[in-house]
């Protein structure tokens, strides 16, 4: 999907912010707690638009890389270089990747 | 609690606040931890390695330093002291280098480091830090930029705390956390939290792969903390920062020498 229908998608039900011209992002609670919040990234690569935390869940994580990996495959949730990141396609793939960063924090 | 009501209330008790974090501190840290900055006399070069680089450093207790002492670690000229340390780390490109302010001529220790994420080819996420090495051992954060973030919540307004939600405002990327005297107190116990500032420029009209997103903040950073050193134009490139600096003598990367030697 490219990332204008995406955004016409997601901006329903979320507040997305502009960061550059070409990435945008929303604010999400991480288990339900207001003062645990992680921004995830919507960005367009090859055509496709894409979630990703940028990183984060991997830097604040006790985890090691196998164990990460493996909590994505269970999401079906990719990892790209300790990039969490998955193709959006409706509602259901923001959920996984959040769920996925709530399992991983 | 909400984060605005917390802060409303921590304003309301600033000053029995501000004792009991600096007595709490200086039970921790030793009673000079406010005006011992300056690095013990024998002090060496060799005793530094990249672990305030490699490893991510919690500050586990609050330190109110009073704004004068802040201003003066801010605005204190500081150079490189060693050859930088370049590293990649979970994703993460890092790059660090030491350097040395001087008060009442004696060194100060400084810890400045870019970190950036290569994931994907592009500057977005990135962020600059400047700690402060106090009492010879204890790390403490001054600045640090973060590129990127979400509507990040400004609880004060004119240097006052906003009274209700609908006067908060929102801070766009890039932003500039201060770790003074005033935000430490007000937003100690409020959980991945504190205060930022907004640049006088944000990134909206720049394309992820800019370059000069990141040269931007860099000079930015390196201008509000009064910081020598530059970005080494021959081996910049996609992935690896490093600086130089024309005051450091390289010749000397090999030999031991003291700060002390350094301020005199």
């Amino acid at each position: 999907m490219k990332i204008k229908e995406a955004l016409k998608q997601l901006s329903k039900h979320h507040n997305i912010v502009q960061q550059t011209l070409d990435v945008y992002s929303i604010e999400v609670q991480l288990n339900n707690d207001e003062q645990q919040r992680i921004i995830v990234a919507i960005k367009e690569i090859d055509g496709e638009t894409y979630l990703t935390d940028y990183g984060y869940s991997c830097q604040y994580t006790n985890l090691n890389e196998e164990e990460i990996k493996k909590i994505c495959k269970t999401f079906d949730v990719e990892f790209n270089n300790y990039a969490i990141q998955c193709k959006y396609e409706d509602e259901k793939d923001l959920a996984n990747i959040i769920k996925c960063i709530n399992k991983i924090l | 609690m909400k984060s605005l009501s917390l802060i409303k209330e921590n304003s309301k008790n600033y000053d029995k606040l501000r004792n009991e974090m600096i007595k709490e501190a200086e039970h921790k840290f030793g009673k000079n931890i406010f005006t011992d900055f300056q690095l013990p006399i024998d002090f060496s070069l060799n005793n530094l390695d990249d672990s305030i680089f490699r490893n991510r450093t919690t500050q586990t207790l609050p330190l109110p330093y009073s704004n004068e002492i802040f201003e003066l670690l801010k605005k204190m000229p500081k150079k490189a002291i060693n050859d930088v340390y370049n590293f990649n780390n979970k994703g993460y490109n890092i790059t660090g280098v030491y350097l040395i302010g001087k008060y009442d001529n004696k060194p100060v220790l400084f810890a400045f480091n870019i970190c950036r994420f290569l994931a994907y080819k592009d500057y977005l996420n990135f962020s600059i830090k400047l700690d402060v090495c106090v009492g010879g051992k204890t790390w403490l954060q001054l600045l640090r930029l973060d590129s990127y973030g979400p509507s990040h919540p400004n609880y004060f307004q004119n240097k006052k705390v906003c009274q209700k939600e609908s006067e908060v405002q929102y801070v766009k990327t890039p932003h500039l956390h201060i770790n003074s005297q005033e935000n430490e107190i007000l937003t100690h116990n409020i959980i991945d939290y504190s205060p930022a500032i907004e640049l006088d420029f944000n990134f909206e009209n720049f394309r992820s792969d800019d370059k000069t997103l990141l040269k931007k903040c860099f000079e930015y950073f390196k201008k509000y903390a009064n910081i020598e050193i530059a970005i080494n134009k021959k081996i910049e490139n996609d992935y690896h920062y490093d600086f130089n600096n024309p005051l450091y003598d390289y010749s000397k990367i090999s030999q031991v020498y003291s700060v002390k030697e350094f301020c005199k």
